[in-house]
């Protein structure tokens, strides 16, 4: 069964679109990564343009994250007190994120560089998968013995040390506030940024795991919450009808993923997720790559 | 049941078409004199037939609104093949068809045609490129090449039925994404290289869709109804999973 998406001016099928949103929630749930950086590349692959396939992976990121994200409000897994210049980083990053992409659409080369970004970051993200499901295989139970250093003396010597008693360290504020600016460029195209910031307050911020998987998920939220304004406000580019059925499909995915997650070892979900991520980038590369059969393309004015 | 209410209207304006047409030579008429857009509009099919008094080619085109259309030229960077700068194509039709009897090069000389607009070209007259100077100078020809591929554009020079010596009949077949407004259709009749008699009828495309009425206020009203439709979606996914979390557990 066709619809047709009044923003993104395309005829899509509505079981895909379910299923791709299916797909995501599993992901979230079964992986703990957000999925946006694959919902976009298989939107786009489908038809809808680059723009509106990545601002409505924004909106459906606030939809698919509100209800984990209050369940970890609840049970103590969010550093607020992190969370806060944390958020206002990555409102910052976010802002910039849209007027980048609002100019590169203008100029017609947004599509162009998602290609490219995605192609980086999904290789990237992939192989780290790949290694770490596969470390984990041969480990099996040895657990992960990396202690955290001491703090490196640059970090030590920025104004404004703030104790954050919830995740036990002490760092200046201004660390979350750049990690957040940085990481809050990505939902700009469409990615959460989860699967950066939850290593980076790890291994970093030197948060305990279970907390910056909360705190991480909170400030995603609201980055997104920002980002899909912005990209409907500034690119006319959210698809309403886009969003929610990748919302209703994701939420039903989150069910399964959270009963599939139980029965299956996730090394081995990560491996098949990341064969999944390598097979996206290489057709994005053969996008980039091939001739086209006309050397001009057409797409739909914005009024 | 669609062919025989067709023929049957075909029938009934024939009798008060025929006196007119020895006037005028040429009278046409529509199957639907408007289209109304619904949520689940997937396309119309609208018949213009007429009688004509002379014998000669019959000529029949449709020009819908204009829509605005974004061109871009793939450039090779290195081994990749990216977009180059955008150009905003404003005033060009979305649709436009030329269909006759017989093929227009045969039955009107090129000026003949050009006078009386029977070419894609002047389809195109009115249309103006918007984008980095010299961006892609040949976008006129560009623009008809992809609308002609895409089926918007048609030229069918055996899209006219002569089903004897007066009647005619033409079938247009709207695809889903046309856009609201007046459209144009003008009928030619062509004898001896020149246009002989001919009749202009108007179609209206009515009513949009609730598809297209939203889409219009995410322009107008971008902001707000960013905050509407992001909030929605918050407020969807969290009632959702809460409600499916309550359904599980009972």
């Amino acid at each position: 069964m066709d619809i047709f998406l009044p923003l993104a001016h395309v005829d899509v099928n509505l079981w895909l679109i379910l299923s791709f949103g299916g797909i995501i929630g599993l992901l979230s749930s079964a992986l703990g990564v957000g999925g946006g950086f694959l919902l976009t590349p298989l939107l786009i692959f489908s038809g809808v343009p680059p723009i509106v396939a990545a601002a409505t992976s924004a909106t459906q990121i606030v939809g698919t994250s509100a209800a984990g994200s209050y369940s970890h409000l609840r049970l103590g897994n969010v550093d607020v007190k992190m969370a806060v210049p944390g958020l206002l980083g990555s409102w910052v990053g976010a802002s910039a994120g849209v007027w980048i992409a609002r100019v590169l659409e203008r100029g017609g080369h947004f599509g162009t560089m998602v290609s490219f970004v995605y192609m980086i970051v999904l290789t990237t993200v992939a192989v780290s998968m790949f290694w770490e499901s596969v470390n984990a295989m041969r480990r099996r139970g040895a657990g992960s013995a990396e202690a955290p250093g001491a703090a490196t003396g640059f970090t030590s010597r920025l104004p404004w040390q703030t104790d954050f008693p919830v995740s036990g360290v002490r760092h200046s504020v201004l660390l979350p506030f750049g990690l957040g600016a940085a990481v809050g460029l990505l939902p700009a195209i469409g990615m959460g940024g989860g699967f950066v910031l939850v290593p980076l307050m790890i291994y970093v911020l030197k948060m305990p795991t279970k907390v910056a998987v909360g705190t991480s998920l909170f400030q995603l939220v609201f980055t997104t919450l920002l980002v899909s304004i912005m990209q409907a406000g500034l690119n006319h580019a959210v698809d309403p009808y886009l969003a929610l059925l990748l919302i209703l499909g994701s939420i039903f995915g989150v069910q399964i993923g959270t009963r599939l997650s139980a029965m299956l070892p996730a090394e081995q979900l990560r491996l098949l997720l990341a064969v999944v991520l390598i097979g996206v980038s290489v057709k994005l590369l053969i996008g980039l790559l091939s001739m086209p059969h006309f050397p001009v393309t057409m797409s739909a004015g914005v009024q | 049941m669609k062919t025989l209410a067709v023929l049957l209207s075909l029938a009934c304006a024939l009798t008060g078409a025929r006196a007119a047409s020895a006037a005028d030579g040429l009278t046409a008429e529509l199957s639907h004199a408007h289209v109304e857009i619904t949520s689940h509009f997937t396309g119309k099919r609208i018949l213009v037939y007429g009688v004509r008094s002379h014998p000669g080619t019959v000529i029949v085109k449709l020009v819908s609104p204009p829509e605005e259309v974004n061109l871009s030229r793939k450039i090779r960077v290195g081994p990749f093949w990216v977009n180059g700068a955008k150009v905003a194509v404003r005033g060009a039709p979305a649709i436009a068809y030329l269909s006759s009897s017989a093929p227009l090069k045969q039955a009107l000389g090129a000026r003949e045609r050009e006078r009386y607009g029977l070419t894609l070209d002047a389809v195109l007259g009115g249309a103006s490129a918007h984008g980095p100077p010299g961006a892609l100078p040949d976008w006129r020809a560009a623009l008809l090449r992809l609308k002609e591929r895409a089926g918007y554009y048609r030229v069918d020079g055996h899209g006219v039925d002569l089903l004897n010596r007066h009647l005619f009949r033409t079938i247009i077949d709207l695809p889903a994404d046309i856009p609201i407004g007046r459209y144009h259709i003008e009928v030619y009749l062509a004898h001896g290289g020149r246009v002989v008699a001919h009749d202009d009828l108007r179609l209206a495309v009515l009513q949009p869709s609730f598809e297209r009425r939203l889409a219009r206020i995410a322009h107008r009203r971008s902001w707000a109804f960013g905050t509407a439709v992001t909030l929605l979606a918050l407020v969807f996914g969290l009632s959702l999973s809460i409600g499916l979390r309550w359904f599980t557990r009972a």
